[in-house]
């Protein structure tokens, strides 16, 4: 488990987009968010592996997986490794979303907007790790790049979470369309490349 | 042969990361491929275990199954592992079957289907095994479709393991004990955890597991806790240590013992060598347990059975089920939940409604978000059966009666699905007049349950509540019974409101006799739990105990005592409140006006002026999403309110909206808010819930038609879907589909023929101008 925390001006301000409303329910945010924070399980995995370019795709070297597209291949230009990870709040807070989906609409949407700005979060926190670890290996990273950005493929996505052990480690499944459940939970990647002066 | 699991047994450790050790196969590589491609390496695995001391190995075919792959090879791999396995000279060979790596349920695969995939594995292995084991699995759906699958095509012995975190629970949430209750009661010859953590966090999970389980435990845990580094993943228990903790655990009781991920054939070997001088001691636990997908609850103290899923004698119920608003039937669930129901009645049997699909439709969904086992309540010998095969958890069935064909028809299906029975002192002599007979049917029913093997513990004996206006004695009646019920060993439950039918301020009848059932042994009283904790009026109490002039004596102490709830006085007017979103003074307000106002009036004056206010301060960038949303909901309090008060619903004919989130999604968060908002303009709103099948939707539109149908989705792979949808439907009804959803452009909703909805208030306008058009039309 790793912490990630919320405050109701974060989650207001994620609303309103910096505006405050005319009127708004502040018990509401500051239950949305100790809700939020109560009842998630944040998790992740992280795997790092050498990467080649080879015709036209990039070949994760001791796993399964090639990935495509022109736009990724941009994003990883340069690099010899990727860091590959994973990033969950665990299934509570669906089910939490879900149930005040029937007892209290706004409360539903405030959780869901507390719950996206977590993952958020906990993405930055798991890029933070990837960046320590970069630098001590005297290498610098890329941003994140998501499957179903531009036109890398979602349809990667069961091996991507096979290749960080995400279903084994942190339950985590994808569906059919491409869904992942938990519905909170983001893959990602990151290229790490020589440091350029 | 099905006394294998109670001998002490070592298992094997890890076969996936061994032989990716001896073989490089890259992450990812479907190492069941080895058992054809490189036989010699399964094999030399399998040997070490047996070498080391493993009496059972379990066959290479964890992830073998038909989502992987073809059918001709998943027989071949099966057939080519259990060859590989008994070469390796293990006195037992299991057949190993894992997860199927799909979501079973909403947004993956159906329960049914897994089923079928684990019957082929099944069928492909032809029971050449010593035993099967299904191992690794976090949702019990799934753990539930493999345990059928296993005994309804298999003889062989079952042992079912899944995989726990620190919390004591998997992934999906279900809790150690759950699980061996839900297992065991299936039919499980022994159960277990297995994987996701080392031997000294599994200790705690262990112990659950004994105290629950009626069957013989097995653990087997990872070398500790997993950390990855360059593409593998490392373990960090020595095998002295593995074996040291593992010892502990069968001092618990624990007689089947192994390794899995990171474990080597010398954590197998220590823990045969510092087990071997340990007895583990088997207890039978006390008591008697049913359980939801994530709880347990053992049968033990007063409960409470929330009784208000049921459609007898309550209209709002009856036109929910009618409706199909299952939204509103959960909604029921998740407030008994919240009142202190321990157990929820599921009761959805009204005429005009095909019950078993409805049934499986709410089970379903109640499953989603209420964590109390459930009651399942039918008349119907085929409905129990669809539900209990669906049921995550293990239920009560309401009910069995003395009556023959009711024996003969539920009293198999209690044993299959390893439920408990709800037992109904009446049989075709109807129900008898004295407590003693009720007592002799109960027995009678008891002795036939025998037959089936269902133990007098799993008999819930009700002594049926009549009312006592119609005849006075019958509460005492019933309350004798159940005093001799208890006496015989059986637990005990009463249906308690019927008691107070016919009289008035039945609130005060009804907690007086929980009170005197309680007293007589009652163990679970089926009612609205709203009503927890009430006491009953000394008048009550005698009125039930047949005292002299005590039903006269009841009824002058409830006369001319109607209190007057009186409303928080404040200058809001009900607009005001809808605009600031405060559903509760909305409610109290509404519930004024419209003892004075007609429905139309309430609305037309009160609640569209605030509701176009509110949508007017969202558009201008004032308030936000959470605003717009808490004034619908103030609204739509307000017209609860005025519906109450009328005993009648309002008028919705502006015209019939269905909406759904399409298939594969389930996302619907912003389809609800749609929903509510455009049903507060006075449109009828059909919602067919999420990741709705394409039949589905082009049903409902024939149903409603003429109707517009409004179509949600949130990623672009189900954008896809919703194109489909339309496609479908409109290959018989040309009618407008709005479409909406966070992917959902203006261009991409014209270029797969659908109205585009920039959100909710874009939706009304454009429901208002379609059905004015119409209406045009027609004239």
């Amino acid at each position: 488990m790793i912490g990630v925390e919320i405050t109701p001006e974060d989650l207001l301000n994620e609303i309103s987009g910096g505006k405050e409303p005319v009127f708004y329910s502040h018990d509401k945010l500051v239950s949305a968010c100790e809700l939020a924070m109560e009842v998630i399980t944040p998790k992740f995995a992280v795997a790092y592996f050498p990467i080649a370019f080879e015709r036209g795709k990039i070949r994760v070297k001791g796993t399964t997986l090639d990935f495509e597209g022109e736009s990724l291949a941009r994003h990883l230009k340069g690099c010899t490794e990727v860091a590959l990870f994973c990033a969950s709040l665990g299934r509570s807070i669906d089910s939490e979303i879900d149930k005040a989906r029937l007892t209290d609409l706004e409360f539903c949407y405030l959780l869901d907007t507390a719950a996206l700005l977590l993952t958020e979060k906990l993405c930055d926190r798991i890029e933070g790790i990837i960046k320590e670890f970069a630098d001590q290996n005297n290498k610098q990273t890329t941003t994140r790049y998501s499957l179903g950005y531009g036109d890398a493929p979602l349809s990667l996505q069961a091996e991507f979470l096979n290749a960080v052990s995400a279903t084994k480690t942190m339950g985590v499944l994808v569906s059919e369309s491409g869904m992942m459940l938990p519905l909170k939970t983001v893959t990602a990647i990151i290229g790490l490349h020589e440091k350029t002066v | 042969m099905k006394k294998l699991f109670e001998e002490s047994l070592i298992l094997d450790g890890a076969m996936g990361s061994m032989l990716m050790e001896l073989t490089g196969c890259p992450v990812g590589f479907p190492v069941e491929r080895l058992c054809l491609e490189n036989p010699s390496a399964v094999l030399s695995v399998h040997q070490s275990y047996v070498k080391a001391g493993a009496d059972a190995v379990y066959t290479n075919t964890f992830g073998a199954n038909l989502f992987k792959f073809s059918p001709p090879q998943l027989k071949d791999i099966i057939t080519a592992a259990i060859d590989c396995a008994k070469k390796s000279g293990a006195r037992y060979v299991g057949l190993d079957i894992g997860p199927l790596g799909k979501i079973v349920g909403s947004g993956g695969i159906s329960f049914d289907e897994a089923y079928e995939n684990f019957k082929e594995i099944v069928l492909a292995a032809r029971d050449e095994t010593d035993f099967i084991v299904v191992e690794t699995m976090t949702s019990i759906a799934e753990m539930r479709a493999a345990i059928l699958a296993v005994k309804e095509n298999s003889s062989l012995p079952l042992l079912a393991t899944m995989s726990f975190g620190e919390n004591k629970r998997t992934f999906f949430g279900t809790d150690a004990k759950s699980f061996a209750v839900t297992a065991s009661s299936l039919g499980a010859d022994a159960i277990g955890a297995n994987c996701s953590l080392g031997p000294v966090q599994l200790y705690k999970i262990a112990k659950d597991l004994t105290e629950v389980s009626p069957v013989p435990v097995a653990i087997k845990p990872n070398a500790g806790m997993p950390s990855m580094a360059h593409g593998r993943t490392y373990y960090d228990v020595s095998p002295l240590d593995f074996a040291l903790a593992m010892a502990e655990i069968k001092k618990l009781g624990v007689n089947i013992l192994g390794g899995c991920c990171g474990t080597t054939p010398e954590h197998i070997g220590l823990l045969k060598e510092k087990t071997k001088d340990i007895k583990a001691d088997i207890k039978k636990p006390h008591g008697i347990y049913i359980s939801s997908q994530t709880d347990a609850l053992k049968l033990e103290g007063n409960l409470i059975c929330g009784e208000r899923i049921n459609p007898t004698g309550k209209k709002r119920v009856q036109q929910a089920a009618l409706c199909g608003d299952f939204d509103f039937l959960v909604l029921e669930g998740i407030k008994q939940q919240e009142q202190g129901a321990n157990i929820l009645d599921v009761n959805i049997g009204v005429s005009g409604i095909d019950e078993k699909t409805a049934m499986l439709t709410l089970l379903k969904r109640l499953q989603e978000v209420v964590t109390l086992p459930l009651q399942i309540d039918s008349s119907k010998p085929e409905v129990l059966e669809a539900a209990l095969r669906l049921y995550h958890g293990r239920a009560i069935v309401n009910s069995v009666s003395g009556k023959k064909e009711s024996l003969d028809r539920v009293l198999p299906l209690v044993k299959k699905y390893g439920a408990l029975v709800i037992a109904l002192t009446m049989d075709e002599n109807g129900i008898p007049e004295t407590a003693e007979e009720r007592i002799e049917i109960a027995l009678n029913i008891a002795k036939e349950a025998e037959k089936y093997g269902i133990e007098r513990e799993r008999i819930i004996v009700d002594t049926l509540t009549l009312a006592e206006a119609s005849k006075a004695g019958n509460a005492l009646v019933t309350l004798n019974a159940l005093k001799l019920a208890k006496e015989r060993g059986f637990k005990t439950t009463l249906g308690v409101s019927n008691i107070s039918f016919g009289m008035p301020h039945r609130e005060d009848i009804n907690a007086a006799f929980l009170e005197l059932a309680v007293k007589h042994g009652l163990d679970i009283a089926i009612i609205n739990p709203a009503m927890r904790g009430l006491c009953g009026s000394s008048e009550a109490i005698d009125f039930l105990l047949s005292k002299e002039n005590a039903l006269e004596r009841y009824l002058s102490s409830h006369t001319g005592v109607d209190a007057v709830k009186r409303i928080d006085e404040s200058n809001c007017t009900l607009s005001d409140a809808i605009v600031t979103g405060q559903a509760t003074l909305s409610y109290s307000l509404a519930k004024e006006i419209i003892k004075e106002e007609n429905f139309e009036t309430l609305s037309s004056k009160y609640i569209i002026p605030a509701l176009d206010e509110v949508g007017k301060l969202y558009e201008s960038g004032k308030v936000f999403l959470p605003q717009l949303i808490a004034a619908a909901d103030a609204a739509k309090e307000a017209f609860r309110a005025a519906e109450e008060e009328k005993g009648a619903l309002r008028d919705s004919s502006l015209g019939t909206f269905i909406i759904a989130t399409v298939k594969g999604d389930v996302h619907d968060i912003g389809k609800n808010i749609v929903k509510t908002i455009v049903a507060n303009y006075g449109f009828k709103v059909v919602d067919l819930g999420r990741d709705v099948d394409y039949n589905i939707i082009k049903n409902a539109v024939e149903q409603h038609y003429p109707c517009v149908l409004g179509l949600s989705a949130l990623m672009t792979t189900t954008a896809e879907n919703m194109a489909k949808t339309i496609d479908f439907v409109r290959e018989d009804f040309d009618i407008p589909i709005l479409c909406g959803g966070a992917v959902i452009t203006q261009e991409y909703a014209a270029s797969i023929g659908g109205i585009y909805c920039r959100d909710a208030g874009d939706a009304v306008k454009k429901l208002k101008e379609i059905f004015r058009v119409r209406q045009k039309e027609n004239k």
